[in-house]
């Protein structure tokens, strides 16, 4: 199944009377992935500004802008052409890694960046408790990690307003309440702490209004899932906020061990700020080569 | 004033086994003895109240303990003979060259990873490790560019290093103050020798800071950024822009437009090439790292990544000089330069490993155990100091986080006679040189000696009372001396191995 999606993202800042000495780093540019080709990509900013782009240490484009004079609101934008196709297939040729491999040292080590605990995906015991039968009782990789994404998605209760960028996974432990972000970082440190390698992934999800049934829960803002390692240079997404695989309607923008590493926009300025919009729009330009 | 008890179980400085002077001291003996008692100590009193006066106060930290404390000047200097002092040197080079090499590699290919020297997850667990830093060119490709070594000498005499400090090295302030007052209160002393010259160390950061300039221009702008006056260390910031001729800044001084950095003055904004920041590195910029930082500049990351900023030191500096990492120091020497290391480390128990771990158990009372994550001191536990139901907490909190702590055998650090209440006592010793790296290392002439004061000190830094002392490089000692030393060289063959 493959799509085209055309992704418009603005976020405008309004400050109480004005901003001064602004900087923001921002990370709303798709990257390749596999499965995923950026056709164009734009970011803009009203008022225009000088834009920088480079590299974080994960790859991801960053880019940089720099407001010296008064500011009484900003606005960011992206818009993006990406085409997505996510087959299936592949699964059959996978032979995923086994359990006696992510037990191995030498593994461990060559992927310790994301089997590592991070500021926001923190290691403590009660996730290892919460996950360590679900482990021992299976045999099968792809269906622990189906399991326990039904797991993750049971546990918790989707509630916005309930945790903030700044809610670690044992603050979740009491908790069981979040948002995407936080879904995913429950599912990161309970398959690390198994050894899993696996990556916090910021992107957007396509959710078609019109079809029938259920829209996708993350649509409306930046969506966040899980890629584990599942083979040599293989990763394969989970959404435990759905409760599903990533398919072709999870659009990548970066990636990284935690939402810290890949905040889409950080910034500082001197002032306050007063509020914030996101308007979002993710258009499907054409579903191609179905089959 | 003679060498007292205990003589075996540490080595001094000053007293020979025989209970002589060291021909190094002979010298000075003569003055002090010239001068007599009373005046010395008069001269001693007399430097204390200048140093009181003149507003220097000594406020050591990121040491073996946060307490921030004055350090009283000890009139009797170190000294360091020349030969002896070339190896140190020597090796101290070839340290901070190794520790270069293996920043430059970690943030760059990762050779020694690959080669097995060291684990990823050795490095990556390290406080210090800046993942951001990963794939960026550093200017000149040196990242120690001021590093501060604390050196001891142990029982026999040999020198070993404790700790490197490769961030942000605070004192050396202490040791041209040191100097000036030396000169001052006790030149009798002072004349007595040729003593190297601290002045040309002054030209060698200059240059060092210069050479970091990415933009290649015949005077970059060079600036000294603190976190501001009520910092403990300011009077070495200020002391240091004042006589590298740098402007001293605090962060709101500083902005960062379109990737580059610049200085607001009075006329404008004047870009700035280099900054010797002693901001440590999650406070330096606020965009992307700590954000509640207020001392930082934002987006001072953004400009070094895109090559328009030197840095003294660069991010990320802290993983080669964490206490885990230290381990495996002499294998960086042995790696990336192919030779032995001229100066030990003290031997070190990763607790993270099974077969240390149990060594140190067994050995509790003999070690000195120190959690790897805390700084500033906290949580180290003297062996020897704790009871019986103490070690058995120690051994627990180990055992629910062996990666947290490493262990060193307690060493009982060299003395060196200190002025006290009523005469002069043996005082344990550290020393700390600084070294700085532009197109190649220099090493100041000397370093800071720090002494404890207190009676049962086991190291200097977790001391109460702790001073400290001139330390002098001396190159000739005269004639009669000169003859002498043919039979003094053991000194050195026995302090280093």
């Amino acid at each position: 199944m493959s799509a085209i999606y055309r992704v418009t993202h603005q976020t405008r800042y309004f400050y109480e009377g004005s901003a001064r000495d602004l900087v923001n780093e921002v990370r709303l540019s798709p990257g390749d992935f596999p499965g995923q080709s950026v056709r164009s990509h734009r970011v803009v900013t009203d008022p225009v500004t000088s834009l920088h782009s480079t590299r974080d240490a994960f790859g991801n484009r960053v880019v940089t802008m720099y407001f010296r004079g008064a500011l009484e609101s900003l606005m960011i934008g992206a818009d993006s052409v990406i085409a997505v196709s996510k087959a299936a297939p592949q699964e059959s040729k996978l032979a995923p890694f086994s359990k006696e491999t992510f037990a191995d040292p030498a593994f461990r080590d060559q992927h310790f960046l994301y089997l590592m605990p991070t500021h926001l995906c923190q290691h403590a015991p009660a996730l290892r408790d919460w996950i360590c039968a679900d482990w021992t009782e299976s045999s099968d990789t792809l269906s622990f990690l189906q399991r326990v994404t039904e797991k993750v998605y049971r546990f918790f209760d989707y509630r916005p307003g309930s945790t903030s960028v700044e809610t670690t996974t044992a603050d979740l432990v009491a908790l069981r309440a979040g948002v995407c972000q936080d879904y995913a970082h429950w599912m990161l440190s309970v398959l690390r702490m198994m050894g899993i390698p696996c990556r916090y992934v910021s992107g957007y999800l396509f959710s078609d209004q019109t079809e029938q049934g259920t829209a996708y829960v993350g649509a409306q803002a930046m969506h966040a899932w899980v890629d584990v390692l599942v083979g040599p240079d293989t990763w394969m997404g989970f959404d435990p906020t759905n409760c599903c695989r990533v398919g072709h309607q999870h659009i990548y923008v970066a990636v990284g061990r935690d939402y810290r590493d890949i905040a889409p926009i950080r910034g500082v300025f001197k002032g306050k700020q007063r509020s914030m919009t996101l308007d979002l729009k993710i258009r499907e330009q054409g579903a191609v080569g179905v089959q | 004033m003679r060498r007292v008890e205990g003589r075996n179980r540490y080595f001094d400085e000053m007293w020979s086994e025989t209970g002589e002077p060291r021909s190094s001291y002979r010298q000075l003996r003569g003055a002090m003895d010239e001068l007599g008692d009373g005046v010395l100590e008069a001269r001693h009193r007399l430097a204390q109240q200048l140093f009181l006066r003149q507003g220097i106060t000594y406020l050591l930290y990121e040491t073996e303990t946060s307490v921030e404390r004055t350090l009283p000047f000890d009139l009797i200097p170190r000294i360091i003979d020349g030969a002896e002092w070339t190896t140190l040197e020597r090796g101290l080079i070839q340290r901070v060259y190794a520790l270069n090499e293996f920043l430059k590699d970690i943030y760059g290919d990762q050779k020694i990873i690959a080669d097995r020297i060291i684990s990823r997850e050795d490095v990556y667990s390290a406080p210090g490790y800046c993942l951001a830093m990963q794939g960026i060119q550093v200017p000149q490709r040196v990242h120690t560019v001021l590093s501060g070594v604390d050196v001891i000498r142990d029982q026999t005499g040999g020198y070993r290093v404790l700790e490197d400090n490769l961030r942000v090295p605070s004192g050396i302030s202490y040791v041209f103050k040191n100097r000036t007052m030396m000169k001052r209160v006790f030149p009798e002393g002072f004349q007595s020798y040729h003593v190297t010259p601290l002045e040309p160390f002054l030209q060698r950061m200059a240059e060092a800071f210069a050479f970091c300039s990415p933009r290649k221009s015949a005077h970059p702008t060079v600036v000294l950024l603190t976190p501001g006056m009520y910092n403990s260390a300011y009077y070495d910031h200020s002391f240091l822009a004042q006589s590298l001729g740098i402007e001293l800044v605090e962060g709101r001084d500083l902005t960062v437009v379109d990737r580059v950095v610049y200085m607001r003055t009075t006329e404008g904004l004047r870009r700035v090439d280099v900054i010797y920041r002693r901001i440590d590195d999650d406070w330096l910029d606020p965009l992307a790292f700590e954000k509640d930082s207020l001392i930082g500049v934002p987006g001072l990351f953004d400009a070094y990544r895109a090559g328009n900023v030197g840095l003294v030191n660069p991010w990320g500096n802290g993983v080669a000089d964490d206490k885990w990492i230290y381990a495996f120091v002499p294998d960086f020497i042995r790696y990336y330069l192919g030779e032995e290391p001229i100066l030990d480390n003290v031997e070190t128990y990763l607790l993270g490993r099974k077969a240390d771990r149990e060594y140190v158990f067994s050995h509790l009372e003999q070690m000195v155990v120190k959690p790897t994550h805390a700084s500033g001191g906290y949580g180290i536990v003297f062996g020897v100091q704790a009871t019986k139901s103490e070690r058995t907490l120690l051994q627990e909190r180990i055992m629910a986080d062996p990666r947290g702590f490493i262990a060193q055998p307690l060493i009982h650090l060299s003395r060196h006679p200190a002025l006290c209440e009523g005469g002069t006592r043996p005082c344990p010793i550290d020393l700390r040189p600084f070294v700085v790296f532009g197109e190649e290392p220099r090493v100041l002439s000397g370093g800071l000696t720090r002494v404890a004061l207190g009676k049962d000190s086991l190291v200097v830094n977790s001391s109460q009372g702790g001073g400290v002392k001139d330390t002098w490089i001396v190159q000739e000692w005269g004639d009669y001396e000169r003859a002498e030393s043919a039979g003094g060289i053991d000194l050195l063959d026995g302090a280093l191995s």
